[in-house]
Protein backbone atom coordinates (compact mmCIF):
# COMPACT_ATOMS: atom_id res chain seq x y z
CA UNK A 1 0.00 0.00 0.00
CA UNK A 2 0.92 3.41 -0.53
CA UNK A 3 1.82 5.94 2.25
CA UNK A 4 -1.08 7.89 3.33
CA UNK A 5 1.40 11.63 3.74
CA UNK A 6 3.23 11.47 0.71
CA UNK A 7 0.85 9.22 -1.81
CA UNK A 8 4.15 7.90 -3.41
CA UNK A 9 6.38 6.05 -1.71
CA UNK A 10 5.49 2.40 -0.18
CA UNK A 11 3.94 1.89 3.36
CA UNK A 12 6.56 0.22 5.25
CA UNK A 13 5.53 1.28 8.82
CA UNK A 14 2.02 0.66 10.33
CA UNK A 15 1.19 2.27 13.41
CA UNK A 16 -1.69 2.06 15.95
CA UNK A 17 -1.86 4.68 18.57
CA UNK A 18 -4.36 5.65 20.99
CA UNK A 19 -5.16 9.26 21.26
CA UNK A 20 -7.30 11.18 23.44
CA UNK A 21 -9.49 7.58 23.70
CA UNK A 22 -9.51 7.21 19.89
CA UNK A 23 -7.76 4.34 17.80
CA UNK A 24 -5.97 6.15 15.34
CA UNK A 25 -4.02 3.88 13.29
CA UNK A 26 -1.37 5.38 10.37
CA UNK A 27 0.38 4.21 7.28
CA UNK A 28 3.37 5.63 6.53
CA UNK A 29 6.90 4.80 4.77
CA UNK A 30 10.25 5.59 6.04
CA UNK A 31 10.66 9.15 5.43
CA UNK A 32 7.38 10.21 6.30
CA UNK A 33 7.10 8.35 9.80
CA UNK A 34 10.83 9.98 10.84
CA UNK A 35 9.14 12.96 9.75
CA UNK A 36 6.54 12.61 11.77
CA UNK A 37 8.99 11.39 15.22
CA UNK A 38 8.63 7.79 14.66
CA UNK A 39 11.40 5.78 14.33
CA UNK A 40 11.10 2.61 12.83
CA UNK A 41 12.01 -0.11 15.66
CA UNK A 42 11.28 -3.50 14.03
CA UNK A 43 11.96 -4.06 10.75
CA UNK A 44 10.23 -7.17 9.09
CA UNK A 45 13.07 -9.97 9.58
CA UNK A 46 11.35 -12.15 7.25
CA UNK A 47 11.30 -9.90 4.16
CA UNK A 48 14.97 -9.12 4.06
CA UNK A 49 18.26 -9.99 5.86
CA UNK A 50 19.44 -8.02 9.33
CA UNK A 51 21.54 -5.76 8.16
CA UNK A 52 20.54 -4.26 4.57
CA UNK A 53 21.61 -1.40 3.46
CA UNK A 54 18.95 0.45 4.37
CA UNK A 55 18.90 -0.57 8.40
CA UNK A 56 22.75 0.17 8.29
CA UNK A 57 21.96 3.64 6.61
CA UNK A 58 19.25 4.76 9.21
CA UNK A 59 21.70 3.24 11.92
CA UNK A 60 25.00 5.25 10.98
CA UNK A 61 22.46 8.53 10.01
CA UNK A 62 21.75 8.36 13.54
CA UNK A 63 24.98 8.04 14.73
CA UNK A 64 26.61 10.05 12.70
CA UNK A 65 24.44 13.03 12.67
CA UNK A 66 24.93 13.69 16.39
CA UNK A 67 28.36 14.00 15.16
CA UNK A 68 28.67 17.06 12.82
CA UNK A 69 32.06 18.22 13.72
CA UNK A 70 34.07 14.82 12.42
CA UNK A 71 34.88 15.88 9.09
CA UNK A 72 38.30 13.91 8.79
CA UNK A 73 39.27 12.14 5.35
CA UNK A 74 40.42 8.44 4.84
CA UNK A 75 43.88 9.36 3.93
CA UNK A 76 44.13 5.99 1.52
CA UNK A 77 40.68 6.33 -0.40
CA UNK A 78 39.65 9.73 0.12
CA UNK A 79 36.34 8.14 1.67
CA UNK A 80 34.30 10.99 3.55
CA UNK A 81 31.83 10.10 6.42
CA UNK A 82 29.16 10.94 4.63
CA UNK A 83 30.37 8.47 1.86
CA UNK A 84 29.70 5.41 4.20
CA UNK A 85 26.46 6.82 4.96
CA UNK A 86 25.17 7.05 1.87
CA UNK A 87 26.81 3.27 0.52
CA UNK A 88 26.77 1.51 3.78
CA UNK A 89 30.12 0.43 2.68
CA UNK A 90 33.94 1.10 3.94
CA UNK A 91 35.83 2.39 1.14
CA UNK A 92 39.06 1.01 2.63
CA UNK A 93 40.80 -0.77 5.38
CA UNK A 94 42.06 2.84 6.23
CA UNK A 95 38.45 3.98 6.69
CA UNK A 96 38.78 1.45 9.67
CA UNK A 97 41.55 3.38 11.49
CA UNK A 98 40.34 7.10 10.43
CA UNK A 99 37.17 6.73 11.78
CA UNK A 100 37.79 4.15 14.21
CA UNK A 101 35.31 5.57 17.09
CA UNK A 102 32.44 5.70 14.46
CA UNK A 103 33.12 2.41 13.77
CA UNK A 104 33.37 1.03 17.40
CA UNK A 105 29.75 2.45 17.73
CA UNK A 106 28.26 0.98 14.75
CA UNK A 107 29.55 -2.56 15.01
CA UNK A 108 28.40 -2.53 18.99
CA UNK A 109 24.86 -1.79 17.44
CA UNK A 110 24.75 -4.16 14.39
CA UNK A 111 26.62 -6.90 15.41
CA UNK A 112 26.26 -6.36 19.31
CA UNK A 113 30.26 -6.04 19.41
CA UNK A 114 33.23 -4.23 17.99
CA UNK A 115 35.72 -6.62 19.35
CA UNK A 116 37.06 -9.37 16.88
CA UNK A 117 37.75 -12.60 19.20
CA UNK A 118 38.05 -15.03 16.61
CA UNK A 119 42.00 -16.30 14.85
CA UNK A 120 44.50 -13.91 12.97
CA UNK A 121 47.16 -16.39 10.82
CA UNK A 122 50.19 -15.06 12.09
CA UNK A 123 49.83 -14.58 15.58
CA UNK A 124 47.92 -16.66 18.37
CA UNK A 125 44.75 -15.38 19.19
CA UNK A 126 45.84 -15.00 23.13
CA UNK A 127 48.51 -12.25 22.81
CA UNK A 128 46.05 -10.04 20.32
CA UNK A 129 43.01 -10.75 22.82
CA UNK A 130 45.11 -10.50 26.20
CA UNK A 131 45.74 -6.39 25.14
CA UNK A 132 42.55 -5.99 24.16
CA UNK A 133 41.26 -7.18 27.69
CA UNK A 134 43.58 -5.03 29.59
CA UNK A 135 43.10 -2.21 27.55
CA UNK A 136 39.18 -2.88 28.22
CA UNK A 137 39.86 -2.79 32.04
CA UNK A 138 41.70 0.15 32.29
CA UNK A 139 39.47 2.01 29.94
CA UNK A 140 36.89 0.79 33.23
CA UNK A 141 39.01 1.94 35.55
CA UNK A 142 39.62 5.31 33.81
CA UNK A 143 35.79 6.26 34.14
CA UNK A 144 35.61 4.72 37.97
CA UNK A 145 38.52 7.35 38.61
CA UNK A 146 36.90 10.14 36.79
CA UNK A 147 34.04 9.84 38.32
CA UNK A 148 35.09 9.53 41.82
CA UNK A 149 37.41 12.96 40.25
CA UNK A 150 40.95 10.93 41.11
CA UNK A 151 41.98 12.56 38.41
CA UNK A 152 45.91 11.79 39.19
CA UNK A 153 45.29 8.28 38.64
CA UNK A 154 42.73 8.71 35.73
CA UNK A 155 45.71 10.61 33.61
CA UNK A 156 48.03 7.35 34.98
CA UNK A 157 45.36 5.07 33.28
CA UNK A 158 45.20 7.35 30.06
CA UNK A 159 48.86 7.43 29.97
CA UNK A 160 49.31 3.49 30.54
CA UNK A 161 46.53 2.82 28.08
CA UNK A 162 48.35 4.80 25.04
CA UNK A 163 51.51 3.21 25.97
CA UNK A 164 49.59 -0.37 25.32
CA UNK A 165 47.47 0.80 22.27
CA UNK A 166 51.08 1.89 20.85
CA UNK A 167 52.33 -1.53 21.18
CA UNK A 168 49.54 -3.30 19.87
CA UNK A 169 50.21 -0.81 16.77
CA UNK A 170 53.20 -1.99 16.32
CA UNK A 171 52.81 -5.62 17.12
CA UNK A 172 50.36 -5.80 13.83
CA UNK B 1 35.10 -22.15 -19.99
CA UNK B 2 35.66 -26.05 -20.95
CA UNK B 3 34.03 -26.03 -17.61
CA UNK B 4 30.66 -24.90 -19.06
CA UNK B 5 31.03 -28.23 -21.43
CA UNK B 6 30.84 -30.42 -18.26
CA UNK B 7 27.69 -29.50 -17.74
CA UNK B 8 26.66 -33.02 -16.88
CA UNK B 9 28.79 -33.51 -14.16
CA UNK B 10 27.36 -33.24 -10.74
CA UNK B 11 28.69 -31.18 -8.16
CA UNK B 12 30.22 -33.47 -4.90
CA UNK B 13 27.66 -31.62 -2.72
CA UNK B 14 24.89 -32.97 -3.97
CA UNK B 15 25.46 -36.54 -3.70
CA UNK B 16 23.54 -36.96 -0.16
CA UNK B 17 25.89 -38.39 1.48
CA UNK B 18 25.97 -36.59 4.43
CA UNK B 19 24.47 -36.96 7.63
CA UNK B 20 20.47 -35.68 7.71
CA UNK B 21 20.81 -35.11 4.14
CA UNK B 22 17.28 -36.44 3.83
CA UNK B 23 16.31 -33.09 5.49
CA UNK B 24 19.92 -30.71 5.00
CA UNK B 25 20.56 -30.42 1.23
CA UNK B 26 24.14 -28.72 2.11
CA UNK B 27 26.39 -26.72 4.23
CA UNK B 28 28.47 -23.95 3.48
CA UNK B 29 31.33 -22.13 4.85
CA UNK B 30 32.31 -18.56 3.08
CA UNK B 31 35.49 -16.86 4.60
CA UNK B 32 35.75 -12.56 2.91
CA UNK B 33 39.15 -10.93 3.14
CA UNK B 34 40.32 -7.80 1.30
CA UNK B 35 44.02 -7.78 0.69
CA UNK B 36 46.29 -5.12 2.05
CA UNK B 37 47.06 -2.12 -0.58
CA UNK B 38 43.90 -2.01 -2.22
CA UNK B 39 40.73 -0.06 -1.70
CA UNK B 40 37.80 -2.13 -1.46
CA UNK B 41 35.00 -2.97 -4.04
CA UNK B 42 32.80 0.69 -4.29
CA UNK B 43 35.87 2.53 -4.59
CA UNK B 44 38.45 -0.29 -6.31
CA UNK B 45 39.53 1.14 -9.91
CA UNK B 46 39.51 -1.88 -12.82
CA UNK B 47 43.63 -1.75 -13.04
CA UNK B 48 43.94 -2.63 -8.91
CA UNK B 49 41.10 -5.43 -9.41
CA UNK B 50 43.48 -7.26 -12.47
CA UNK B 51 46.52 -6.68 -9.88
CA UNK B 52 44.56 -8.90 -7.31
CA UNK B 53 43.43 -11.34 -9.76
CA UNK B 54 46.95 -11.96 -10.96
CA UNK B 55 48.74 -11.77 -7.51
CA UNK B 56 45.74 -14.48 -6.09
CA UNK B 57 46.37 -16.77 -9.06
CA UNK B 58 50.08 -16.61 -8.85
CA UNK B 59 49.16 -17.91 -5.36
CA UNK B 60 47.46 -20.50 -6.40
CA UNK B 61 49.14 -21.62 -9.63
CA UNK B 62 52.20 -21.64 -7.45
CA UNK B 63 51.02 -24.09 -4.38
CA UNK B 64 48.13 -25.82 -5.94
CA UNK B 65 45.94 -26.17 -2.58
CA UNK B 66 42.89 -26.98 -5.19
CA UNK B 67 42.48 -30.17 -6.97
CA UNK B 68 40.57 -29.64 -10.45
CA UNK B 69 40.90 -26.08 -10.59
CA UNK B 70 39.35 -24.16 -13.08
CA UNK B 71 38.92 -20.59 -13.48
CA UNK B 72 36.31 -18.59 -14.80
CA UNK B 73 36.52 -14.57 -15.52
CA UNK B 74 33.31 -12.75 -15.52
CA UNK B 75 33.75 -10.58 -18.14
CA UNK B 76 33.87 -13.48 -20.91
CA UNK B 77 30.66 -14.96 -19.91
CA UNK B 78 26.83 -14.45 -21.45
CA UNK B 79 24.04 -13.15 -19.18
CA UNK B 80 22.49 -17.54 -19.08
CA UNK B 81 26.01 -18.49 -18.44
CA UNK B 82 26.48 -16.43 -15.52
CA UNK B 83 23.42 -17.43 -13.63
CA UNK B 84 24.52 -20.88 -14.40
CA UNK B 85 26.96 -20.62 -12.08
CA UNK B 86 24.33 -19.17 -9.82
CA UNK B 87 22.20 -22.30 -9.63
CA UNK B 88 25.37 -24.21 -9.00
CA UNK B 89 25.71 -22.41 -6.40
CA UNK B 90 29.16 -21.15 -6.93
CA UNK B 91 28.75 -17.34 -7.49
CA UNK B 92 26.60 -14.85 -5.86
CA UNK B 93 24.29 -12.45 -7.48
CA UNK B 94 26.72 -9.44 -6.44
CA UNK B 95 29.55 -11.07 -8.67
CA UNK B 96 27.21 -11.26 -11.38
CA UNK B 97 25.55 -7.87 -11.66
CA UNK B 98 28.36 -5.34 -10.16
CA UNK B 99 31.91 -7.31 -11.62
CA UNK B 100 32.55 -7.24 -14.52
CA UNK B 101 35.98 -7.73 -13.40
CA UNK B 102 35.21 -10.46 -10.85
CA UNK B 103 36.54 -14.18 -11.62
CA UNK B 104 35.46 -17.45 -9.71
CA UNK B 105 37.80 -20.29 -9.16
CA UNK B 106 36.34 -23.78 -8.73
CA UNK B 107 37.83 -26.65 -7.71
CA UNK B 108 37.27 -30.24 -5.66
CA UNK B 109 34.08 -31.34 -7.57
CA UNK B 110 32.26 -28.05 -7.17
CA UNK B 111 32.89 -28.00 -3.62
CA UNK B 112 34.89 -25.09 -3.40
CA UNK B 113 34.51 -22.08 -5.43
CA UNK B 114 36.18 -18.85 -4.37
CA UNK B 115 35.49 -15.36 -5.87
CA UNK B 116 37.54 -12.44 -6.59
CA UNK B 117 36.77 -9.29 -6.65
CA UNK B 118 33.21 -9.82 -5.83
CA UNK B 119 31.95 -7.51 -2.45
CA UNK B 120 35.77 -8.30 -0.91
CA UNK B 121 38.39 -9.23 -2.69
CA UNK B 122 38.47 -12.71 -1.84
CA UNK B 123 35.04 -14.97 -1.16
CA UNK B 124 36.54 -18.20 -0.10
CA UNK B 125 33.56 -21.09 -0.47
CA UNK B 126 33.24 -24.58 1.00
CA UNK B 127 30.23 -26.41 0.53
CA UNK B 128 29.67 -30.42 1.80
CA UNK B 129 26.69 -32.65 0.99
CA UNK B 130 24.35 -32.93 3.98
CA UNK B 131 24.58 -31.69 7.78
CA UNK B 132 28.87 -30.95 7.96
CA UNK B 133 29.70 -27.17 8.73
CA UNK B 134 33.03 -28.73 10.24
CA UNK B 135 33.90 -30.25 7.67
CA UNK B 136 33.70 -26.89 5.24
CA UNK B 137 35.16 -24.64 7.80
CA UNK B 138 38.79 -27.05 7.69
CA UNK B 139 38.68 -26.89 4.03
CA UNK B 140 37.95 -22.86 3.75
CA UNK B 141 40.81 -22.46 6.62
CA UNK B 142 43.35 -24.30 5.17
CA UNK B 143 42.75 -22.45 1.84
CA UNK B 144 42.40 -18.82 3.57
CA UNK B 145 45.50 -19.55 5.93
CA UNK B 146 47.35 -20.52 2.74
CA UNK B 147 46.83 -17.85 0.55
CA UNK B 148 46.84 -15.27 4.01
CA UNK B 149 50.89 -16.42 4.17
CA UNK B 150 51.26 -15.29 0.78
CA UNK B 151 49.52 -12.83 0.68
CA UNK B 152 48.74 -9.84 3.49
CA UNK B 153 45.13 -9.69 4.43
CA UNK B 154 43.50 -6.86 5.67
CA UNK B 155 43.44 -6.74 9.75
CA UNK B 156 42.44 -4.14 12.39
CA UNK B 157 43.58 -5.05 16.13
CA UNK B 158 39.90 -4.84 17.32
CA UNK B 159 37.59 -5.14 14.86
CA UNK B 160 39.59 -7.96 12.93
CA UNK B 161 39.31 -8.65 9.33
CA UNK B 162 38.23 -5.96 7.56
CA UNK B 163 35.34 -6.20 5.16
CA UNK B 164 33.71 -3.77 2.99
CA UNK B 165 31.02 -4.15 4.10
CA UNK B 166 30.79 -3.70 8.27
CA UNK B 167 28.07 -6.88 8.58
CA UNK B 168 30.87 -9.06 7.76
CA UNK B 169 34.25 -7.68 10.00
CA UNK B 170 35.81 -9.63 12.61
CA UNK B 171 35.92 -12.82 11.07
CA UNK B 172 34.40 -12.35 8.21
CA UNK B 173 32.62 -15.87 8.33
CA UNK B 174 29.23 -16.75 6.77
CA UNK B 175 28.42 -20.57 7.98
CA UNK B 176 24.83 -21.44 6.18
CA UNK B 177 22.89 -24.52 5.55
CA UNK B 178 20.63 -25.48 2.87
CA UNK B 179 17.70 -27.11 4.63
CA UNK B 180 14.14 -28.68 3.15
CA UNK B 181 11.24 -27.77 6.25
CA UNK B 182 7.88 -29.19 4.68
CA UNK B 183 6.70 -30.73 7.70
CA UNK B 184 6.67 -27.63 9.55
CA UNK B 185 4.71 -25.54 6.96
CA UNK B 186 2.57 -27.96 6.77
CA UNK B 187 1.88 -28.20 10.38
CA UNK B 188 2.29 -24.61 10.67
CA UNK B 189 4.79 -24.12 12.52
CA UNK B 190 7.40 -22.37 10.66
CA UNK B 191 6.39 -18.95 11.20
CA UNK B 192 7.32 -19.79 15.16
CA UNK B 193 10.80 -21.54 14.06
CA UNK B 194 11.68 -18.70 11.90
CA UNK B 195 10.86 -16.15 13.88
CA UNK B 196 12.75 -17.64 16.76
CA UNK B 197 15.58 -18.16 14.83
CA UNK B 198 15.70 -14.44 13.87
CA UNK B 199 16.33 -13.86 17.43
CA UNK B 200 19.38 -15.55 18.50
CA UNK B 201 21.71 -14.18 15.88
CA UNK B 202 20.63 -16.39 12.58
CA UNK B 203 18.95 -15.44 9.53
CA UNK B 204 17.01 -17.05 7.14
CA UNK B 205 16.39 -16.93 3.29
CA UNK B 206 15.10 -19.12 0.09
CA UNK B 207 16.74 -21.30 -1.05
CA UNK B 208 19.01 -18.64 -3.51
CA UNK B 209 20.63 -16.41 -1.28
CA UNK B 210 19.97 -13.08 -0.71
CA UNK B 211 16.79 -11.88 -2.35
CA UNK B 212 15.28 -14.20 -3.50
CA UNK B 213 11.77 -15.99 -2.16
CA UNK B 214 11.15 -19.22 -0.40
CA UNK B 215 10.59 -21.83 -2.56
CA UNK B 216 9.46 -25.67 -2.24
CA UNK B 217 9.86 -25.36 1.34
CA UNK B 218 13.66 -24.90 1.14
CA UNK B 219 15.44 -22.24 3.44
CA UNK B 220 18.79 -21.30 3.96
CA UNK B 221 19.77 -20.97 7.40
CA UNK B 222 22.59 -18.81 8.29
CA UNK B 223 24.78 -16.90 10.95
CA UNK B 224 23.71 -13.32 11.49
CA UNK B 225 27.04 -12.35 13.44
CA UNK B 226 30.50 -11.93 12.54
CA UNK B 227 32.21 -10.19 15.68
CA UNK B 228 32.76 -10.95 19.18
CA UNK B 229 32.87 -14.53 18.65
CA UNK B 230 35.47 -16.92 17.46
CA UNK B 231 35.10 -18.86 14.34
CA UNK B 232 34.51 -22.24 16.11
CA UNK B 233 31.91 -21.02 18.23
CA UNK B 234 30.17 -18.89 15.55
CA UNK B 235 30.22 -22.48 13.68
CA UNK B 236 28.86 -24.35 16.97
CA UNK B 237 26.04 -21.91 17.34
CA UNK B 238 24.86 -23.07 14.25
CA UNK B 239 25.13 -26.39 14.49
CA UNK B 240 22.86 -26.90 17.54
CA UNK B 241 20.03 -24.36 16.02
CA UNK B 242 20.44 -26.39 12.91
CA UNK B 243 20.25 -29.78 14.74
CA UNK B 244 17.34 -28.71 17.14
CA UNK B 245 15.34 -27.27 13.48
CA UNK B 246 15.92 -31.03 12.08
CA UNK B 247 14.85 -32.49 15.34
CA UNK B 248 11.44 -30.28 14.80
CA UNK B 249 11.11 -30.93 11.50
CA UNK B 250 11.63 -35.07 11.97
CA UNK B 251 8.65 -34.81 14.96
CA UNK B 252 6.67 -32.46 12.58
CA UNK B 253 6.97 -34.90 9.61
CA UNK B 254 6.10 -38.19 12.11
CA UNK B 255 3.13 -36.39 13.43
CA UNK B 256 2.05 -35.90 9.62
CA UNK B 257 2.09 -39.30 8.90
CA UNK B 258 0.43 -40.25 11.99
CA UNK B 259 -2.41 -38.28 11.46
CA UNK B 260 -2.44 -37.29 7.83
CA UNK B 261 -0.75 -40.51 6.19
CA UNK B 262 -3.35 -40.62 2.88
CA UNK B 263 -3.25 -36.77 2.75
CA UNK B 264 0.21 -36.84 2.55
CA UNK B 265 0.65 -39.90 0.23
CA UNK B 266 -1.96 -37.87 -2.06
CA UNK B 267 0.24 -35.24 -1.84
CA UNK B 268 3.69 -36.94 -2.65
CA UNK B 269 2.28 -39.32 -5.67
CA UNK B 270 0.22 -36.60 -7.33
CA UNK B 271 3.53 -34.79 -7.20
CA UNK B 272 5.51 -37.96 -9.04
CA UNK B 273 2.98 -38.51 -11.58
CA UNK B 274 2.97 -35.10 -12.79
CA UNK B 275 6.75 -35.20 -12.64
CA UNK B 276 7.14 -38.71 -14.47
CA UNK B 277 4.26 -37.46 -17.44
CA UNK B 278 4.48 -33.92 -17.96
CA UNK B 279 4.72 -32.65 -21.03
CA UNK B 280 5.36 -29.05 -20.20
CA UNK B 281 6.22 -27.50 -16.34
CA UNK B 282 7.82 -24.13 -14.72
CA UNK B 283 10.13 -23.94 -12.58
CA UNK B 284 8.38 -22.97 -9.89
CA UNK B 285 6.34 -26.02 -10.11
CA UNK B 286 9.38 -28.50 -10.35
CA UNK B 287 10.71 -26.99 -7.07
CA UNK B 288 7.37 -27.50 -5.71
CA UNK B 289 6.57 -30.86 -6.68
CA UNK B 290 9.97 -31.82 -5.80
CA UNK B 291 9.37 -30.95 -2.19
CA UNK B 292 6.74 -33.16 -2.22
CA UNK B 293 8.88 -36.14 -3.68
CA UNK B 294 11.38 -35.39 -1.34
CA UNK B 295 9.32 -35.77 1.47
CA UNK B 296 7.82 -38.88 0.07
CA UNK B 297 11.14 -40.09 0.21
CA UNK B 298 12.63 -39.24 3.55
CA UNK B 299 9.43 -40.91 4.67
CA UNK B 300 10.28 -44.16 3.31
CA UNK B 301 6.88 -43.71 0.87
CA UNK B 302 8.37 -44.24 -2.46
CA UNK B 303 11.42 -46.45 -3.52
CA UNK B 304 13.79 -46.71 -5.98
CA UNK B 305 14.72 -42.73 -6.00
CA UNK B 306 17.27 -41.72 -4.12
CA UNK B 307 17.83 -38.18 -2.42
CA UNK B 308 20.92 -38.04 -4.84
CA UNK B 309 18.79 -37.90 -7.74
CA UNK B 310 16.27 -35.48 -6.05
CA UNK B 311 19.29 -33.39 -5.84
CA UNK B 312 20.29 -33.48 -9.14
CA UNK B 313 17.20 -32.49 -10.56
CA UNK B 314 16.91 -29.86 -8.44
CA UNK B 315 19.38 -28.01 -10.16
CA UNK B 316 19.33 -29.49 -13.69
CA UNK B 317 15.78 -28.43 -14.03
CA UNK B 318 16.91 -24.45 -13.48
CA UNK B 319 16.85 -22.27 -16.24
CA UNK B 320 19.97 -21.57 -16.89
CA UNK B 321 21.10 -25.26 -17.08
CA UNK B 322 18.40 -25.68 -19.53
CA UNK B 323 19.64 -22.81 -21.63
CA UNK B 324 23.15 -24.01 -21.37
CA UNK B 325 22.41 -27.75 -22.13
CA UNK B 326 20.74 -26.25 -25.36
CA UNK B 327 23.71 -24.22 -25.83
CA UNK B 328 21.74 -20.40 -26.14
CA UNK B 329 19.04 -18.57 -24.38
CA UNK B 330 15.61 -20.30 -24.84
CA UNK B 331 12.61 -18.64 -24.73
CA UNK B 332 10.18 -19.52 -21.05
CA UNK B 333 8.26 -21.62 -23.52
CA UNK B 334 10.97 -23.75 -24.79
CA UNK B 335 12.19 -24.10 -21.75
CA UNK B 336 9.51 -25.52 -20.29
CA UNK B 337 9.02 -28.14 -22.05
CA UNK B 338 13.29 -29.16 -22.29
CA UNK B 339 12.76 -28.92 -18.59
CA UNK B 340 9.52 -31.59 -18.45
CA UNK B 341 12.16 -33.73 -20.82
CA UNK B 342 14.98 -33.57 -18.32
CA UNK B 343 12.33 -34.29 -15.36
CA UNK B 344 10.73 -37.22 -17.02
CA UNK B 345 14.50 -38.72 -18.05
CA UNK B 346 15.55 -38.79 -14.39
CA UNK B 347 12.03 -40.77 -13.40
CA UNK B 348 11.60 -43.23 -16.82
CA UNK B 349 15.16 -45.02 -14.99
CA UNK B 350 13.56 -45.57 -11.66
CA UNK B 351 11.99 -49.03 -10.38
CA UNK B 352 8.44 -47.93 -10.33
CA UNK B 353 7.29 -50.00 -6.94
CA UNK B 354 3.72 -48.60 -6.50
CA UNK B 355 1.74 -51.87 -6.84
CA UNK B 356 4.27 -53.19 -4.28
CA UNK B 357 3.49 -50.60 -2.09
CA UNK B 358 -0.27 -51.26 -1.79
Amino acid sequence: MKCEKCKKNEAKIHFTQIKDGKVVSYNLCKECAEKQGFKAVKFDSEQQPAFAPETKDHVLSELIGEESEVTGVCAFCHNKLDDIKHSGRMGCAQCYFTFEKQTDVLLRRIQGSSFHLGKHSGKPVSERYGDQIKIRELKKKLNESVREEDYEKAARLRDEIRSLEKRMELKK
Amino acid sequence: MDLLKNIKEVPAWLDASGEHSDIVLSSRIRLARNIKGFTFSTKIKPEEEEQIRQEVLAVLDREKPISGMSRIDMAELKPFECNYLLEKHLVSTDLLSHRRNGSVIIGDKFRVSMMINEEDHLRIQSIASGFDLNACWKKAEALEELIGKNLEYDFHPKFGYLTSCPTNTGTGLRGSVLIHLPGLVLTKEIQKVLRGISQIGLTFRGLYGEGSEVLGNFFQISNQVTIGKSEQELIDHLVQITGQIIEHERNARAILFKDAGYYIQDKVWRAYGILEYARTISGEEVMNLLSAIRLGVSMKLINGLSVSKINQILIFSQDAHLDVAAGRSLDPAERDINRAIIVRSYFSDTEKKEAKDE
